[in-house]
């Protein structure tokens, strides 16, 4: 038996007494302790195949979020010390039922495959041996094995080292890596990221009669006060205002050039600067909204229903880039959120209602 | 023997001329004996300190007697007094818990000394991924806490508990944001190459501390982050004694509660390393042509020990002393640093009062972490907005893209190394001509592009 062999062994045994542990321990702290147990000698098992990377992640990840588990979903929601877990018979029965089909389901899947040939096909040898001869010691032919968080990196960034062929020049040499899925990842833990801070952002109170104290003021345009405009009402307006922009947009754009062409860096940044003014300016001003709002006789006002400042309207229009960036889930927020109020509207404390 | 004292080629040395089977036993065996004599000493010394520092802040003497003059036998006489101490579990703690808390939050603190270097190629794993791991195990210490303070039994203890895990969780992501501001400025999360590059031109130009200035506000944000941490005053909220007796440890006696105030010095240590690694040069002293020299002589003893028999294909594993010496006085260096930085600690914990719990978990949410976010969007903008004025990375004078300067110690460490190769091959066989085709040469490129602390190809 090699060392490695040993130490594999070993670990193999503390994940799976861990793991037994947490099933026959009924205090839920102990539980949470073995699973610490567990998880730890499975990114053990990963050290020990060179897998760095994937045993820090496994580290940081699992047996952290174990901890977090510990405190918030035991020790908070606790109501005595040393919370303990009975089973039932009846679920004691379901859950080895469960368990030992699960069993049938590995060992089936494990002696299903064809070792031999998975292994000949790995080393690309059709008459390798098998079992593979263990490595002896220290891997001398490649001693930074292991050291995989480079090329991972890279990888996440677009660029593939490994595929990539020198002798080659073409397009198709290029690889995508996982830019894509690291992209998809990233958007998605934005969204919940922002979710998380909606759910758990302070409720700031408008205090108690202040929608008649609203109504007394004089407001430029007449609003009703708590009558908050719907999701269909506010894509309709976006939709003419879209419509709108681009009415001036692209026959500025014909005088510029064919529309073939991708359009010149200054053409870019004139447009969205008069965007920003447009929406900006028209929300702050006395109609209180842009063309669209105005048609679809809607307004812009703040969380007390009087018109908004410049500055308020300007970090409105600004986060519609935070609300697009999380594919439009800032938009779709106005369909569930308590005074239907978008993710930009949320950051610049805005709400859009109904004109008179 | 020889090449026993260069760590990063122990492994493959007694692999080589032991056995095959128990050469990295024997050679994992070893770091591990000198660093857990490390991760304990670093304690005993640091607790003397703490107490000398406290005494000479509050107008005392400190401990006087126990060693000689300045009591610096302190440390081992309270070990001494602990160990006698009788080992008390109450009757209302889980036990088993109770008893295990200690050495998982002792275990982690010590798995983080495997991955800090001490010095060039001194270090018991050179991971690539060596700041990533090292914060992954760091982050296990709190696990130690809480179930300690879950498991007394104790209302105190439980609050002590909660805290600890309330701070930890909020300020782990701080610590992990401003960890990577230098590493935005040097392109690896590898210690040992993270200190490497820091070798300075003419003076503490290489420090990645003095690189940009969100760099040099990271160091600082780090440095207070890491200090709540490691739970030291004036973030100790974890064991307030004037809130809740002894917090997590209330109900500790004997060796088992100083296990955790191991586990916290050695913490204290493995912070303020890395934030030396990190910001302050490492083993690099500052001065240019100290640092310059010491590197090419270090560059060079990884050659020596790369350099492979031509004849029979082994690895020859020379001992090359100036590169050991350049080492052990690089680990000096090292250590100075990071025991400064632990002294700052002990004066800050001596001289703030401690805050409240809410303040503490403000400083963080509140303040802490945008800082490190700005921070860590600033430090990667930078240098492309430096890179766009003035077509170099930084506005440090004296500046010299890290490769270059890498490569050109390298080259110098190469030539040096061929020349010697060249002496050696002339007093081995003055007459014989052949051996100037000797595969060396030709080996060489190869070994050079190799990263230090890797051997090279076969």
């Amino acid at each position: 038996m090699t060392g490695e062999q040993f130490l594999f062994w070993l670990l193999a045994l503390t994940t799976c007494g861990g793991a037994i542990a947490v099933v026959v321990s009924q205090n839920v702290v102990r539980m949470a302790f073995w699973l610490v147990v567990a998880l730890g000698s499975v990114a053990a098992i990963y050290f020990l195949l060179h897998a760095d990377f994937v045993g820090a992640t496994q580290l940081m990840i699992y047996v952290g979020g174990t901890i977090v588990l510990l405190i918030f979903g035991v020790m908070l929601t606790a109501s005595g010390p040393y919370v303990k877990i009975k089973t039932s018979p009846g679920d004691m029965v379901i859950a080895s039922g469960v368990g030992v089909l699960v069993l049938f389901l590995l060992i089936g899947t494990v002696t299903a495959v064809d070792w031999k040939q998975a292994h000949r096909s790995l080393v690309g040898n059709e008459h390798a041996e098998y079992p593979p001869a263990p490595a002896a010691g220290y891997n001398k032919s490649n001693p930074s094995s292991g050291n995989t968080a480079r090329p991972i990196g890279l990888k996440l960034l677009g660029v593939s080292l490994e595929d990539t062929d020198p002798t080659r020049k073409d397009a198709q040499n290029l690889s995508a890596g996982y830019l894509l899925p690291f992209e998809i990842v990233s958007v998605h833990l934005l969204v919940v990221l922002i979710g998380a801070g909606y759910l758990a952002r302070a409720k700031r109170r408008v205090p108690v009669g202040a929608d008649a104290v609203v109504e007394t003021l004089a407001a430029p345009v007449p609003v009703q006060v708590g009558v908050y405009a719907g999701f269909w009402r506010r894509a309709a307006a976006m939709l003419i205002d879209g419509i709108v922009i681009s009415a001036v947009q692209v026959p500025a754009a014909l005088l510029m050039g064919p529309l073939t062409e991708p359009p010149s860096n200054a053409f870019v940044c004139v447009s969205s600067l008069l965007i920003f003014l447009y929406l900006a300016g028209m929300e702050s001003s006395a109609y209180q909204g842009t063309i669209g709002k105005i048609i679809m006789r809607i307004a812009v006002t703040d969380t007390y229903g009087q018109p908004v400042s410049f500055l308020r309207a300007a970090a409105r229009t600004l986060s519609r880039y935070l609300s697009g960036f999380c594919l439009l889930f800032g938009y779709f927020m106005a369909l569930f959120t308590k005074r239907k109020q978008t993710l930009h509207d949320l950051v610049a404390g805005t709400l859009v209602v109904r004109r008179k | 023997m020889s090449a026993l004292f260069a760590a990063n080629s122990l492994g493959e040395f007694l692999a080589n001329n032991v056995s095959e089977r128990w050469g990295l036993a024997l050679a994992a065996f070893i770091h591990a004996f000198i660093l857990i004599n490390v991760f304990a000493l670093a304690p005993l010394i640091f607790i003397w300190l703490e107490r000398k520092v406290s005494g000479r802040i509050q107008d005392r003497l400190g401990p006087t007697r126990v060693g000689g003059r300045f009591g610096w036998l302190q440390g081992l006489a309270d070990g001494g007094k602990l160990i006698q101490k009788e080992d008390l579990v109450p009757a209302a703690a889980d036990s088993m818990l109770f008893r295990m808390a200690p050495y998982i939050a002792c275990i982690a603190a010590f798995g983080t000394f495997m991955l800090l270097p001490f010095s060039g190629g001194w270090v018991a794993v050179a991971s690539d991924i060596g700041l990533f791991l090292l914060v992954a195990i760091l982050s296990l210490e709190v696990l130690g806490i809480i179930l300690a303070g879950y498991s007394s039994g104790s209302k105190w203890s439980l609050f002590g508990g909660m805290r600890e895990a309330a701070q930890m969780v909020s300020y782990e992501i701080p610590l992990a944001i401003t960890a990577l501001v230098p590493i935005v400025t040097v392109g690896s999360l590898n210690l040992v190459e993270i200190a490497e590059m820091q070798t300075s031109t003419v003076f503490l130009d290489g420090w990645l501390m003095f690189n940009n200035p969100f760099t040099f506000i990271a160091f600082f944000v780090y440095f207070t982050v890491a200090t709540a941490g490691c739970k030291r005053a004036p973030f100790d909220l974890a064991e307030a004694e004037s809130e809740l007796v002894g917090g997590f440890h209330t109900e500790y006696s004997g060796m088992r509660w100083s296990f955790f105030f191991m586990a916290e010095y050695a913490a204290m240590f493995v912070v303020s390393g890395l934030a030396s690694i990190l910001f302050l040069g490492g083993w690099n002293t500052g001065f240019g042509f100290i640092d310059q020299a010491l590197a090419v002589t270090r560059y060079r003893g990884a050659l020596e020990l790369a350099a492979i028999d031509p004849e029979t294909g082994l690895y020859l594993t020379n001992f090359y002393l100036p590169s050991f010496l350049a080492n052990l006085f690089g680990m000096v260096v090292f250590v100075s640093k990071a025991s400064l930085l632990v002294f700052v600690q002990i004066w800050i914990r001596w001289t703030l009062p401690r805050l409240r719990i809410d303040q503490v978990m403000m400083t963080c949410l509140k303040y802490l972490i945008p800082i490190s976010c700005v921070l860590f969007l600033g430090a990667t903008l930078w240098p492309i907005g430096v890179l766009h004025f003035a077509e170099r990375s930084t506005v440090m004078p004296f500046f010299e893209p890290i490769q270059n300067k890498i490569e050109r110690l390298k080259g110098v460490a190469q030539k040096s190394h061929d020349d010697a190769e060249e002496e050696r091959a002339e007093q081995d066989s003055p007459v014989s001509d052949v051996k100037d085709e000797r595969p060396a040469v030709e080996l060489a490129p190869a070994v050079a592009s190799a990263p230090l602390g890797s051997e090279g190809s076969k």
